[in-house]
């Protein structure tokens, strides 16, 4: 299931870009959030899922 | 001290190679070694230094012995060996060799391959990162000794170089492999043998089983007959900078220039071809027009992941070499080199 992540730390190109494609590890290094549906093995330390905040009334 | 007279076989030599990697990246780790059914074992290259130049001053224009100057540090050791591609010990080999992990069984090196960041002393490492070899020799023993230990035990190995082949004429086709690890970790040359925990494997992969339903695509051309393959794997490593003064190196430098994946296989001359892909009979003109062409060769009819065994794909491939080989039939040697494409897919894939 497609799922927003953010990058928690710096991710290094070792490890094939711990499985994300270059585009994303790219984007990931800049900051930004971007949707997976698999988030590889190599990459969970480095990833968070971002959760969708309730809305306030 | 009298003559001995025990003799040894060849085959008395084992090699055991880890099964699970180092826990600690150039730390042997020899309670997970599995043993690899090995046709031959050559002595390992030392690579010492050797320095043995004359120096000034002796009292001739001969080299003194005192000048002599041997050394192990910052050395790097290589082991050859060559045996059955089995299935219980292929996947050690393949991932260690392309620096990755399998998934679903499938070792792959991706359109993006980086290895991996390999430190003397890294903890939490798997069979992609380094392994231990140990090659067992048999103890020998004399009338007035107890049994002198003489097996080798090498920690922080990589494997560079790994070729897997098949040949119908060949032991029915059983896949046979040549493999170099490599090394610069300081080695130990006598040690007690290690009886690996786990055998070689006696389930083996076969050119026969590729067979029925399978796709047989070889360098553009479907439905090949083939005789022999044989898939090569290199992946340098170099072994640099001083961990210690025992002089283990502090990293570990894989994939420079590239990991190259390579396909040479003899395929009966003739002009199967589905779609409009070029036939075996005209490979040449294939690599005269630098197409790129496609390999698959396993036995599900489209998916590797939904095959069994062993199989490899590679999608983007140019023709390096043809040849006539006159055999019973006219076949026709192919070599191929697989390429990244763009930014998605795979160099290579094998299953296993």
């Amino acid at each position: 299931m497609m799922a927003k992540y953010k990058s928690k730390k710096h991710i290094n190109e070792s490890d094939s870009y711990k499985g994300l494609s270059t585009e994303d590890w790219e984007a990931f290094n800049r900051g930004e959030t971007v949707d997976l549906d698999v988030v590889p093995e190599a990459a969970k330390e480095f990833l968070e899922e971002v959760k969708n905040k309730k809305e306030s009334k | 001290m009298a003559l001995d007279g025990t003799a040894y076989s060849p085959k008395q030599f084992k090699l055991a190679i880890g099964s699970t990697g180092e826990s600690t990246t150039g730390t042997a780790k020899t309670d997970a070694l599995i043993a690899v059914n090995i046709d031959s074992l050559e002595m390992p290259n030392f690579n010492l230094t050797q320095f043995f130049d004359v120096r000034s001053g002796t009292s001739g224009r001969v080299a003194d012995v005192d000048d002599a100057f041997i050394s192990e540090l910052g050395t790097t050791k290589e082991i050859t060996f060559s045996g059955v591609f089995d299935a219980a010990v292929a996947p050690y080999l393949l991932q260690n060799c392309i620096g990755a992990a399998e998934g679903s069984d499938i070792t792959s090196i991706a359109y993006n391959y980086t290895p991996p960041a390999l430190a003397t002393g890294t903890g939490s490492q798997a069979i992609q990162h380094t392994t231990t070899i140990h090659i067992t020799a048999p103890s020998t023993v004399d009338a007035s000794d107890a049994a002198d230990t003489h097996s080798m035990t090498f920690p922080g190995c990589t494997i560079t170089s790994l070729s897997i082949s098949g040949d119908m004429a060949n032991e029915s086709g059983r896949l046979k492999f040549t493999a170099t690890a490599r090394t610069g970790y300081i080695a130990t040359f006598s040690t007690a043998p290690i009886t690996p925990a786990t055998a070689y494997g006696t389930s083996y992969y076969s050119l026969a089983t590729l067979a029925g339903t399978g796709i047989k695509t070889i360098a553009g051309a479907t439905d090949c007959v083939v005789q022999s393959f044989s898939l090569n794997i290199e992946n340098p490593s170099e072994y640099v900078g001083q961990h210690d003064a025992s002089g283990n190196p502090e990293s570990i430098v894989r994939a420079v220039p590239e990991i190259s994946a390579t396909l040479d296989a003899t395929v009966k001359y003739d002009n199967n071809n589905v779609g409009g892909t070029q036939t075996t009979a005209e490979y040449q003109t294939a690599m005269k027009s630098g197409t790129t062409v496609a390999t698959y060769f396993h036995n599900h009819a489209s998916a590797i992941a939904s095959a069994s065994g062993f199989g490899f794909e590679g999608l983007f491939g140019k023709i390096t070499n043809v040849a006539y080989n006159e055999a019973n039939a006219m076949m026709v040697d192919v070599s191929v080199k697989f390429f990244a494409s763009g930014s998605s897919g795979n160099v290579l894939q094998v299953k296993t």
